[in-house]
């Protein structure tokens, strides 16, 4: 009986611990209005992130025919997991654990429209 | 005895504690059952998602792999579509050191150009260490070749799924030299779409 309440209050501790880290969830945060015009070559940033709330995707919607450019930004200005393309482009970088800000570009020659967002997960340092 | 029990159990309640974060953390990040990511299968099979988070809702029995690409620099990338609820198709593609993408275009992926792809690169901006080209070519389409800034043109390996990746030499990279666009041939080797990229990488 005793054994036994040991190990249900194992259990509980483990539980509790899993669902105090599960329960802090990305956020989304956006860095550009929903709808933003952009000038040719016009891009947006988001803020550094810190050891407490790391950027974990970045996103830029917007229509099939415009072409945009997302990149993560490190704090010496170097550029990581960029990608460009037409519609609406995600990316999720393999490793978020270094200090860097979201940025979004219209890569094309033409006026184009959309919203550039990103998604952040808190760290361990509550 | 009740002494030592309580002891015990001051050490034993913060480790189990510990553990449960470790695993709350791990499966954060996406070492667990992580809604945010798309599943894939081997070359040419199916892949079952039924749905997924993120505002992106899948619709079922609608992804498809489409290959396992070795690169020469990084991870191997894992590409897949799949259609979503809202009318949009989409190009994923997953590396094998756990970094994702995805392009979604409405109306499906050839509605507008006979080719999906996107542009991909490490460094910069300006100069690149890694840049690659993943995509998949309409049905219709049997051979294109890759346009690069210096004028010249490659022919692109096609897979059985006409899914492809394309990846920039290290010596092109240095050179400044980049893809700028695609030339596609229908069955009868005629060329059906000339497509460029509005900007060189």
């Amino acid at each position: 009986m005793r054994r036994a309440l040991t190990a249900l209050l194992c259990a509980a501790v483990v539980a509790a611990g899993y669902g105090v880290t599960r329960a802090a969830a990305d956020s989304v945060y956006g860095y550009t209005a929903p709808g933003t015009w952009f000038s040719p070559g016009a891009g947006y940033g988001s803020p550094y992130d810190s050891f407490c709330n790391r950027w974990v995707e970045n996103d830029f919607s917007k229509a099939w025919s415009y072409w945009g450019l997302i990149a993560f930004i490190d704090s010496g200005g170097g550029w990581h997991d960029t990608t460009q393309g037409y519609g609406w482009i995600y990316k999720a970088p393999s490793g978020s654990y270094f200090t860097k800000k979201l940025h979004c570009k219209n890569n094309s020659q033409t006026r184009i429209q959309g919203g550039c967002y990103g998604y952040q997960r808190p760290g361990q340092c509550a | 005895m009740r002494d030592v029990t309580t002891v015990r159990l001051l050490f034993l309640i913060p480790l189990l504690a510990a553990v449960g974060v470790a695993v709350g953390v791990y499966s954060t990040k996406g070492g667990g059952a992580e809604p945010r990511s798309v599943p894939s299968a081997g070359d040419g099979g199916t892949v079952d998602v039924a749905a997924d988070a993120d505002g992106l809702a899948l619709v079922p029995g609608s992804a498809r792999a489409l290959g396992v690409f070795k690169l020469s620099r990084g991870p191997s990338l894992d590409l897949s579509e799949a259609d979503t609820q809202d009318g949009k198709s989409c190009l994923f593609e997953s590396s094998r050191d756990g970094g994702e993408g995805r392009m979604c275009l409405d109306g499906g992926l050839f509605a507008h150009r006979r080719i999906a792809f996107v542009v991909d690169s490490q460094g910069g901006p300006g100069r690149f260490t890694e840049l690659h080209v993943p995509g998949v070519v309409a049905p219709e389409i049997r051979m294109a070749e890759i346009l690069k800034t210096d004028g010249t043109s490659v022919p692109i390996d096609l897979t059985s799924t006409r899914a492809f990746v394309y990846e920039s030499p290290a010596s092109e990279l240095q050179q400044g030299v980049y893809p700028s666009g695609f030339r596609l041939y229908g069955p009868s080797g005629k060329l059906v779409e000339t497509v460029h990229f509005p900007v060189n990488p």
